[in-house]
């Protein structure tokens, strides 16, 4: 039987737990945040992250310490950290939950990662229709600053820091790094071209570090723990737990967090509950929306950014959408179209008309107009799109359309007109 | 210099440089929509696609990459014309033309359109999309330009240089996913004298020059370089022309001078080049106070004879030149006024322009609308601009005026003093108040229609070239200038202006050293002007 | 009236302290536009804006039509957004959607005539494990059922 393993979640799961800044260092809050300062240097704080082999929570996996090695120093201009909170992939939901209930957690964690790569002005990107959070999160930077914890000379230190939230308006594509530096700057937001890359050119040209807010959050647990401890999660070269949101036709939705490499279906049956109403499985989306769906008989797998990867999908941000026996596969794919379609920027060709392309096709079979050809252009249009465009909404968008057509080929025959 | 492979051939390169850039300056063809060297790089279009085969160290890259974004690295093997790249570019054509309305024959681009040539170049010749195509509509955004946004290829050019080089950003991209749009703001036009340079910069037919609009077939259009004769800037241009009609002028690079652009003012400069109304069509004498036609070996032999008569020397004769004649004309006007009567030559000066703004399109609008004053100057004819030299000279009574051109047409104060004069020979393009007292209309040319040079204002001397023949009985001045000495008995050993040039070296110490051939394409500044 | 009060103008002051360039407010700004607006940029506000942010009226109007929360029409008193996007829509989120359609008797980009409710589909609430989900004026998105919504809507009316 699977059991949490809470480390993140540790004060979340602590009854009465309020996530306030009092009930925050009751629960022995901001020790990292005192031992960086008072006891590391900023470089110190880089090599325990990458020793600790964290890996990027937001999607693509990129160890945080190394991201952070990478900032040029000394450059004659101001470095950045910006926090992604822009968290839009349907089925996405952990870091809004470490926002709600643990805001602390991860805004110490900002700090040290502040700390670390000389950053004196950070910044939350938040997605713009989350007001609550942004509000509640705004109440939390608030009490930091009265109780000294931001601003100038940060715990009698040399260390100053400000920290503003900036709401996005409603655009997934802000999540990507380069698109939320040009929506931070005030622009439409399209992804940027790249080289170069953030940690030279970010905001305002500026060297730039885009770190999730689940990251961020095991920054400071890996300074209490020791990197070889927090090593010890998780699976080789998966160090850590994850913050697992499941949704979809499971008894029991919500976050669960794991160790890396727990096997997938265990997490789906043991914290999840197994599907309502005694029903079947008939597709698991492991990794947000854009992931390509598994079929029941690939979910035996561990779950980590390797295994995951080998199974044909993608770990991403680690939110699984399982779905029953009764899922109509072309209304999934369709809406999944759909969002994607949506949310691209426009800039790049395939990425533009090839959802655009795509959409329609698959709303062919969606309105029972499909045929075999209609099948095989789906596939083709996909399998061209994937690896052309900007950036990764493109790849996004195509991967997910070709393995439906290629895993539930019936589903769509069951479609023609 | 660092070197790359390009299909196996070493492609030399700067630190920095992208692969596109290092190819195209090696005369390779990169299929692109969206990079131009004039603007920032957005790689949107993904039609530079190459297939990185070794990344300069030994690794194939993971996937295709863009070449306007993708910087050269030493001994990186970069393909064109693998399978791979192959298949990235047909999906690429397949996909820009989608939602393309493949209005072909009836859009001016048509013959010159980038998106034609790559789908018939790269593209699969055939597509599957059966849905209805994505629709926009016809926009009405400038005074010069039109917008057919079904068309575009959302290659972003238009707003970039519009945010970029004009500055004014009157472009703008609006929407997203597939219904971004390149627009203007609601209903606001576009205004400024930098418009045409959208139609050049559009890849494809999605904006077109309103006078240009169901004109003419682009294919049937001859281009032959020359230099806008609009201001003293003298940016680089071809005429465009198809049976003896210059139907546009559009700007050709040169990056010592107008890089890639031309003003609106210079383009309606075809305008002029067509006039009939206007222009001096044939050769005139007045006889009994009327101007009649007569015809050329008549009205020579006429003036040589009048003159003879007349024998005026020195002071009694008087040459006007204005400043839109080439360096050859008026090196040939001011040496057959010195060598058959000893007399001077004045030109009108013109002011110059005032600092530069550092706008670089505002500044290549010259407050001097004659492309040739540095000309005149260099060649040493008399300039000021309080028209002091001109007007001692008239107002000693000469009994002789020569005109070329219409200088000073618009000062009437001028045009009675030399009214005076017992014989007035003009050489004429277009019609002025000159020819209500001249004696003698000899019809020239337009700088479409002869060679010859033109020194800019920053003293660079440009060649033009014949693009239409003049109407029947007009002629290139230097032709009329020849024909004139010769009847005034000087020998001379030049017959064409090319030959004038290569000859001026020696007289003229401005001209030291420039020769057609030294001049060539992009122009030489004179002796003594850096570069 | 176009443009801010003085004490919206003293926001906007603090915000431009936190951007290198004033330009990088925008996005906060536009917020503010909307919070004094009934949620919308009215006509005429993206001259102000362009002007306090000293950009061109071509980059705001390029930045309002790409972000899908800047609207140019007013919301109804009470906004709600019911999202149709993958988990939610597998979960039922397109009933509750035409269920809100056919009680408010509204499409989704529009509001009803007595101004209290506006509806409109969003892509992701951010809390899919109580799909299907609305949010009503940017509060905690809410798992809801058809009859909840006609228990809710009954009590808004009420409210006025």
């Amino acid at each position: 039987m699977l059991q949490e393993t809470p480390i993140l979640t540790k004060n979340i799961r602590s009854p009465g737990y309020d996530g306030s800044l009092e009930a925050y260092q009751k629960a022995g809050g901001h020790k990292a945040l005192e031992k960086a300062l008072k006891s590391m240097t900023p470089e110190t704080v880089i090599e325990a992250v990458k020793e600790s082999g964290l890996r990027g929570r937001g999607g693509a996996g990129f160890p945080t310490g190394m991201k952070w090695g990478f900032m040029p120093k000394n450059t004659g201009r101001p470095s950045y950290l910006v926090c992604n909170a822009d968290e839009a992939e349907p089925g996405t939901f952990k870091d809004h939950f470490l926002i709600n209930r643990d805001p602390h957690l991860f805004l110490e964690g900002l700090i040290i990662g502040s700390y670390a790569i000389g950053c004196h002005h950070a910044y939350v990107y938040i997605r713009g229709r989350s007001q609550a959070p942004a509000a509640r999160l705004q109440t939390a930077i608030d009490n930091l600053y009265k109780a000294k914890l931001l601003g100038k000379a940060i715990l009698g230190t040399g260390f100053d820091l400000d920290i503003t939230i900036h709401r996005g308006a409603g655009a997934y594509i802000c999540g990507e790094e380069t698109a939320l530096l040009e929506s931070l700057e005030g622009k439409r937001g399209q992804p940027r071209v790249k080289p170069p890359f953030p940690a030279t050119h970010g905001f305002n040209a500026c060297p730039t570090s885009v770190n999730n807010v689940e990251s961020l959050a095991n920054v400071p647990i890996i300074l209490n723990m020791g990197p070889d401890a927090f090593k010890k999660l998780g699976s080789t070269n998966n160090s850590g737990t994850r913050l697992v949101g499941i949704s979809g036709h499971i008894k029991n939705p919500g976050i669960y967090e794991v160790e890396m490499g727990a096997n997938l279906k265990s997490i789906i049956y043991d914290l999840g509950g197994g599907m309502r109403d005694g029903k079947q499985i008939k597709v698991v989306i492991p990794g947000g929306t854009s992931s390509n769906p598994l079929k029941p008989e690939e979910i035996d797998i561990a779950y980590d950014f390797d295994a995951v990867a080998k199974a044909g999908s993608m770990l991403g941000t680690c939110s699984l959408i399982v779905l029953d026996e009764d899922t109509d596969i072309v209304d999934l794919a369709y809406r999944t179209i759909v969002f994607f379609n949506h949310e691209s920027c426009g800039q790049c060709t395939p990425c533009r008309e090839g959802t655009f392309w795509l959409k329609n096709l698959v709303r062919d079979f969606h309105d029972n107009l499909g045929d075999q050809g209609k099948i095989d252009r789906i596939r083709r249009v996909a399998a061209t799109m994937f690896g052309t465009s900007l950036c990764a909404l493109g790849d996004a968008a195509a991967g997910p359309m070709k393995a439906f057509v290629e895993k539930y080929p019936e589903e769509f025959r069951k479609h023609f007109i | 210099m660092p070197t790359f492979y390009l299909d196996d051939e070493p492609i030399e390169f700067e630190e920095g440089e992208t692969i596109i850039k290092a190819a195209l300056r090696h005369g390779k063809d990169v299929p692109r929509y969206c990079y131009h060297p004039a603007l920032t790089v957005v790689a949107q279009c993904r039609m530079c696609l190459v297939d990185v085969t070794d990344m300069g160290n030994g690794r194939p890259a993971p996937k295709l990459f863009t070449s306007c974004s993708t910087p050269a690295m030493p001994g990186m093997k970069v393909s064109l014309q693998t399978d791979k790249v192959k298949e990235g570019q047909n999906i690429i054509s397949e996909l820009t033309l989608v939602n393309h309305p493949l209005d072909c024959p009836i859009c001016d681009q048509s013959g010159e359109c980038d998106l034609q040539d790559y789908a018939f170049q790269y593209g699969t010749g055939h597509s599957e999309m059966t849905h209805e195509k994505r629709t926009y509509g016809w926009r009405d955004v400038g005074t010069y330009i039109m917008l057919e946004r079904n068309r575009c290829i959302h290659c972003s050019r238009c707003e970039r240089y519009s945010k970029e080089v004009e500055g004014a950003h009157d472009f703008g991209v609006f929407l997203r996913s597939h219904e971004t749009t390149f627009d203007t703001f609601e209903d606001h036009r576009i205004t400024h004298k930098f418009q045409g340079n959208l139609v050049d910069l559009c890849p494809v037919g999605a904006i077109t020059e309103r006078e240009f609009r169901f004109k003419k077939r682009a294919w049937k259009l001859t281009r032959t370089p020359s230099v806008c004769a609009s201001c003293a800037t003298g940016c680089n241009i071809t005429v465009d022309h198809e049976s003896n009609r210059v139907e546009r002028l559009k700007p050709r690079e040169n990056q010592a001078v107008n890089r890639w652009w031309m003003c609106d003012d210079g383009r309606i400069g075809y305008r002029q080049l067509n006039d009939r109304e206007h222009r001096a069509l044939e050769p005139q004498a007045r006889v009994k106070g009327e101007l009649i036609p007569a015809n050329w070996e008549t009205i020579q032999l006429a003036v040589i004879t009048r003159l003879e008569e007349i024998s005026a020397r020195g002071d009694q004769v008087v040459g006007l030149a204005d400043t839109t004649a080439t360096n050859e004309e008026l090196f040939l006007f001011k040496k057959m006024l010195v060598d058959c009567f000893g007399a001077k030559t004045y030109s009108p000066a013109h002011p110059q322009q005032a600092a530069p703004t550092g706008h670089f399109l505002n500044d290549l609008i010259s407050p001097d609308k004659t492309p040739n004053s540095a000309g005149a100057k260099a060649l040493g004819l008399g300039m000021d601009l309080k028209n002091d030299g001109v007007r001692k000279a008239l107002e000693k009574s000469p009994k002789v005026v020569f005109v070329l051109g219409n200088p000073w047409s618009e000062n009437s104060q001028l045009l009675a003093l030399a009214a005076k004069a017992d014989f007035v020979c003009h050489i004429a393009t277009f019609s002025s108040p000159w020819v209500q007292i001249t004696d003698v209309v000899l019809p020239g040319a337009t700088f479409a229609e002869k060679a010859g040079t033109y020194t800019n204002k920053h003293g660079r001397v440009q060649r033009i070239f014949p693009a239409v023949n003049p109407p029947e009985d007009c002629r290139d001045q230097t032709r009329i200038l020849l024909d004139l000495m010769r009847g005034l008995g000087i020998s001379t050993e030049f017959n064409t202006p090319v030959q004038v040039l290569n000859g001026l070296g020696s007289q003229e110490a401005a001209f030291k050293g420039l020769t057609w051939d030294t001049v060539g394409t992009s122009g030489q500044p004179l002796a003594g002007i850096k570069a | 009236m176009v443009g801010f009060n003085d004490a919206v103008m003293k926001e906007v002051q603090g915000l431009f302290k936190r951007y290198p360039k004033k330009q990088h407010a925008l996005l906060p700004i536009l917020h503010l536009v909307m919070r004094e607006n009934q949620g919308c940029v009215p006509e005429g506000w993206e001259d102000y804006v362009a002007e306090l942010c000293e950009t061109s009226l071509n980059h705001i109007r390029g930045v309002i039509t790409f972000y899908d929360m800047i609207r140019k029409e007013p919301t109804g008193k009470f906004h709600i957004r019911v999202c149709t996007c993958v988990p939610c829509g597998m979960c039922g989120g397109d009933q509750i959607k035409n269920h809100i359609i056919k009680k408010l008797a509204i499409h989704p980009g529009h509001t009803t005539p007595d101004g209290l409710f506006s509806l409109e589909e969003v892509q992701c609430l951010a809390a899919c494990d109580k799909a299907p989900l609305i949010q009503v004026n940017g509060n905690n998105p809410e798992k809801v059922t058809e009859e909840s919504i006609d228990i809710w809507i009954q009590e808004m009316r009420q409210k006025g």
